[in-house]
């Protein structure tokens, strides 16, 4: 590890990514025009395009910000971060404004702000901080435990909102930043097996629910479907599991294989814990939420309702063909097919206007800005730099994967926007700012300044 | 090298597990846009574009003298196409949605939609829409799959109830013609296709090429643009050789007829053009085109369908006394001068035959007989001549034969004679002699054939095919197609025969039983006929030629009148409306 000492404005100009930056602009040009051509046909398209300039030149600003900034000033500060988060938040459910159902919105003068897109950012610096500081005991559970309870009041106060999609992201970020601090793998098998059941098990309920025919005859069905019910099925499936645990453990013993009792306990909190949290989703999931489940478990049951969203990506996207239509020139988007078209489907605008060729730029340069922030994670100075950039990675990841993977019908619509692409002026400021910081800690890398 | 961070293999697991989500992703794409492409573009195209179909006018059918049979009308309908989402509540929604557009009670609308849905089939829920109404459903059509608007040429028959029996009508395919037609490539479910008569039989000819309007419209269903306008290419017109007014004249004239049913045949003499078929009880084409109100399905279910003209077989009765006198003449067996008395029967071994005059007619000479139509005189007239004989003639004149007429399954009657018997293995009587002699026995003809037969007398024995198409006419009025004049056979008799028939048919119309079809100032030949209906009362023949006097006959007519008693009083007062139709026009 050499260290290079050089004039700092030197520095500043050639040891920035210039790399990522010119994929990053790459994107921002491909997004604008397809929100452009997404939006023009609108009644507030000039409205649209103005917020969208606004944001730009802010998240310009954002980005400076992030850069000029030393990054380990956040991991002096997170708790004051942590605070403006909460604030923030509880802000906005006081004074927000609700659009579409969830109160998550400050409006001013010229434009709104989402706190939940500043919490996506403040999430992963306070996390970084608070995993930088224990590194060393991160194979024990009580840090991971620690670390959960970090930002469960953040989670609890966005899904107070209710803004359920917005927290998706949130999971893996974690899992993913808790991962590289150090903790054993098995924690992180066991917060998955938690979010799995979490997730699968409404899933499973909504899916039978579907085929009602599957209860008639099937005790052990019509017994799971009743399991989305506190009461006494809950109370025999908590005494079966914990009967079915202690056998394995008597058997375990009898053949002299000797595993400590924590493993069980572990295991049956996280299976009565994930139970119950699916419970709880499968109540709280809101009637567009369900009917969107139903879309993807079964698109045939209703081609004009639920599916109709998906139904209209697939087929904007497979129409742009190779070449695409020509931007300004898809039939799906323009002529009001496809819904969400500026916002999270407008990975399926520029499927359908640049075709294949396009759609793959798309994903290679975001392929390659996770890359980048990735090898930031690689060669950062210190801990704090290295979580904070997975943190980033992942959560750029994440919402690719989930955009484009709902567009083309691989994953269930989760309202998941495509960061630096999608139409969303909050989003975009502190994805310049999300990104500033990982330029900082890219030119910090070997330099004190 | 362990990190001194954080673990990188670590990170490294991440990166490979996003490397490969992105690579499926990526693949995912490839198949959608580069394989499958084609696939999601027709379907976007389909999203965006409507079609309204433009089913083409039909050919017109037009008369002799440049009368339109059979046009079209333009009208905008309402079709329902039973699709894959309709089931009941859909059905049901939909009735009570269209109910106050069609002005018509929910359950009639739905009792439409589920018959339509039962048996697969399209229906028109209403046509002939008003503008305001059109726009309304046009809206309307965008949440309901399977309910369209279509701007048609609508069949019109501007006379209503005419020549239907000739004209058939239009009608929905049902299953049958839909797996035939849908191979073909230009037919659309819930067109209609000509069903019976010229329609059906020129379906091709007529049918034309349907357009289509092309529309962009929004997810909403909004208009945005017309794409492109397929237009519609007419069908071919039809000429026929029918004459409109003659043809109204004797329907009109039938329908005034003691019974009110019956059938006229007219021919040109010199060349076999049907100049009147026509067939009573008859319908009215245009009903097959009006929305299916229960009053329109009842009157549907009785549609008169049987042309009496071509499928009704009877006994010719006396104006079979027309190929007995011609047999009896031509062969030289008897002299129209040998007379025979009749006292009103006649006596042959132990039966006794009536006359139908019962005082009889005393003395009479060869045509005397026919003027005053005596069956005694005939009976001795075929049992001097033979039997063989005068069913040689029969034959000649092709009783017994279809005459090819293109239109319906034609009768062609039931020979009767010697030579039919032995060849259905029965015996000859000499007592069916004298029945064949006045056309009764086993003897049937269809009016078609008598007509034939009238012609063939008055132009000397030339059997024509009847022709009832003359030409097909693209639109842009180039011929297509001509209907050449067909002989079908010849009735080998002396040119004295035919005279002496003639002057004798022609005093008949003079002073005896057709007198009441006597025009002055014209030559008429004719002959009355009453065959004997052992069921009911007997129906009436008459069959005439007419022309001016010295000049060779325009008209040859056969008349039946079902159960219309004796021929002089139902049948020949028809037969003398038209030809005095005819003769007294004046002349292109």
């Amino acid at each position: 590890m050499s260290i290079v000492f050089r004039p700092a404005t030197e520095t500043l100009k050639s040891q920035l990514d210039w790399w990522l930056i010119g994929a990053v602009a790459f994107l921002l040009g491909l997004g604008t025009v397809a929100i452009m051509s997404a939006a023009s046909p609108l009644a507030f398209y000039t409205q649209v395009l103005q917020r969208h300039l606004l944001a730009l030149s802010a998240g310009m600003l954002a980005f400076m910000v992030g850069i000029g900034v030393h990054y380990n000033i956040y991991q002096d500060q997170h708790k004051t971060l942590y605070g403006i988060c909460l604030g923030l938040l509880a802000a906005v459910l006081i004074f927000g404004e609700t659009f579409r159902g969830s109160k998550s919105w400050f409006r001013f003068a010229y434009f709104s702000f989402q706190p939940t897109e500043f919490a996506r950012i403040a999430v992963v610096l306070i996390l970084a901080a608070y995993l930088e500081r224990r590194k060393k005991v991160m194979d024990r559970l009580l840090p991971v435990l620690g670390a959960v309870a970090v930002i469960a009041p953040i989670l609890a106060l966005i899904l107070i909102q209710p803004d359920f999609s917005s927290t998706i992201a949130f999971f893996p970020v974690f899992a993913g930043m808790v991962y590289c601090a150090g903790a054993p793998f098995r924690y992180i098998l066991g917060m998955a097996a938690l979010g799995g059941l979490a997730f699968s098990l409404p899933l499973a309920w909504i899916w039978i629910s579907l085929n009602p025919a599957w209860t008639r005859g099937a005790i052990l069905v019509d017994y799971f479907s009743r399991l989305s019910q506190f009461g006494w099925p809950a109370a025999a499936l908590a005494a079966s599991v914990a009967a079915a645990l202690w056998l394995l453990w008597w058997f375990l013993g009898r053949i002299r294989v000797f595993v400590p009792a924590a493993f069980f306990f572990m295991a049956f909190f996280i299976t009565m814990s994930g139970y119950g949290a699916g419970v709880a989703v499968h109540h709280g999931l809101r009637d567009y939420q369900r009917k969107r489940v139903v879309a993807f478990l079964k698109p045939e049951k209703d081609p004009k309702g639920g599916s109709y969203n998906i139904r209209q990506a697939r087929i904007a996207i497979g129409a742009g063909g190779f070449w695409g239509k020509g931007i300004f020139a898809g039939t799906q988007s323009r002529l009001g097919f496809l819904p969400e078209r500026h916002t999270d489907f407008i990975f399926a605008v520029i499927g359908e206007e640049m075709g294949f060729l396009g759609s793959i730029c798309v994903l290679l340069a975001y392929l390659f800005v996770v890359w980048r922030i990735l090898e930031t994670a690689r060669l950062a100075r210190d801990g704090f730099g290295g979580l904070v950039a997975t943190g980033f990675a992942v959560m750029y990841g994440f919402c690719l994967i989930m955009n484009t993977g709902m567009a083309v019908g691989l994953l269930p619509v989760a309202g998941v926007p495509l960061p630096l692409v999608s139409y969303g002026g909050s989003s975009l400021v502190m994805s310049f700012w999300s990104l500033g910081i990982v330029q900082s800690i890219y030119w910090r890398r070997t330099t004190f300044v | 090298m362990k990190n001194h961070k954080f673990e990188y293999s670590r990170l490294a697991l991440l990166a490979r597990i996003f490397y490969v989500a992105v690579g499926l992703i990526a693949l995912k794409l490839c198949e959608m846009q580069v394989i499958y492409g084609d696939w999601y573009r027709r379907a976007a195209e389909r999203n965006r574009t409507q079609v309204i179909f433009q089913t083409a006018p039909r050919g017109r059918i037009i008369d002799r003298n440049g009368q339109l049979v059979a046009t079209n009308r333009s009208s905008f309908n309402l079709i329902f196409l039973p699709g894959k989402k309709t089931d009941w509540q859909y059905l049901q929604k939909l009735a009570r949605e269209l109910s106050p557009y069609l002005a018509q009670k929910p359950e009639q609308i739905l009792s439409v939609l589920k018959d339509a849905h039962y048996h697969k089939i399209p229906v028109r829920l209403a046509e002939n829409l008003g503008r305001q109404t059109m726009f309304r459903l046009a809206e309307l059509k965008t949440l309901f799959p399977g309910v369209d608007l279509v701007l048609e040429a609508r069949r019109f028959y501007p006379r209503g109830r005419f020549a239907s029996h000739l004209l058939g009508y239009m009608g929905e395919m049902d299953p049958r013609h839909w797996r035939i037609l849908r191979q073909r490539g230009d037919y659309r479910q819930d067109v209609r296709i000509g069903k019976r008569g010229l329609e059906e039989l020129f379906e091709q000819e007529l049918k034309g090429e349907e357009g289509g309007l092309h529309l962009e419209v929004d997810a909403q269903g909004r208009l945005q643009r017309v794409l492109r306008t397929d237009p519609w290419t007419p069908g071919n017109d039809i000429i026929v050789t029918l004459d409109a007014d003659l043809q109204q004249v004797a329907e009109d004239a039938l329908r005034a007829s003691p019974s009110g049913a019956g059938a006229v045949v007219a021919m040109d003499p010199f060349s076999g053009d049907i100049l009147v078929l026509a067939s009573v009880p008859d319908y009215d084409p245009n009903l097959f085109l009006q929305p299916r109100t229960p009053e329109v399905q009842e009157a549907l279910r009785k549609i008169p369908e049987f042309n009496l003209a071509i499928q009704g077989s009877y006994p010719p009765g006396s104006i079979f006394k027309i190929i007995t006198l011609l047999a009896a003449f031509d062969s030289g067996r008897a002299s129209p001068e040998v007379s025979y008395r009749c006292p009103g029967y006649y006596t042959f071994g132990t039966r006794t035959f009536r006359c139908w005059k019962k005082g009889g007619h005393g003395a009479l000479d060869m045509a005397g007989g026919l003027v005053h139509s005596c069956d005694v005189y005939f009976y001795q007239l075929a049992l001097k001549t033979g039997a063989l004989v005068i069913e040689n003639y029969a034959r000649q004149f092709r009783i017994g034969q279809v005459t090819h007429f293109p239109i319906g399954a034609e009768s062609g009657g039931n020979a009767f004679g010697p030579f039919s018997a032995s060849q259905k293995g029965q015996r000859w009587a000499e007592g069916d002699t004298l029945n064949l002699a006045i056309g009764q026995g086993e003897l049937l003809v269809t009016p078609m054939q008598m007509a034939q037969m009238i012609a063939a007398v008055a132009n000397g024995g030339t059997l024509w095919r009847p022709r009832l198409v003359r030409q097909i006419r693209s639109p842009a009025g180039q011929s297509l197609f001509k209907q050449r004049i067909e002989v079908l056979g010849t009735v080998q008799a002396g040119k004295g025969s035919w005279d002496f028939l003639r002057s004798s048919l022609v005093k008949v119309v003079e002073e005896g039983t057709g007198h009441s079809s006597y025009i002055a100032g014209l030559e008429i030949g004719g002959k009355t006929g009453t065959a004997q209906n052992p069921l009911g009362e007997d129906h009436a023949w008459f069959v005439a030629y007419g022309g001016e006097p010295g000049a060779p006959p325009k008209i040859a007519v056969a008349v039946l009148v079902q159960h219309g008693g004796h021929g002089s009083v139902a049948a020949a007062p028809v037969a003398r409306k038209i030809i005095s139709r005819m003769l007294s026009r004046p002349q292109s």
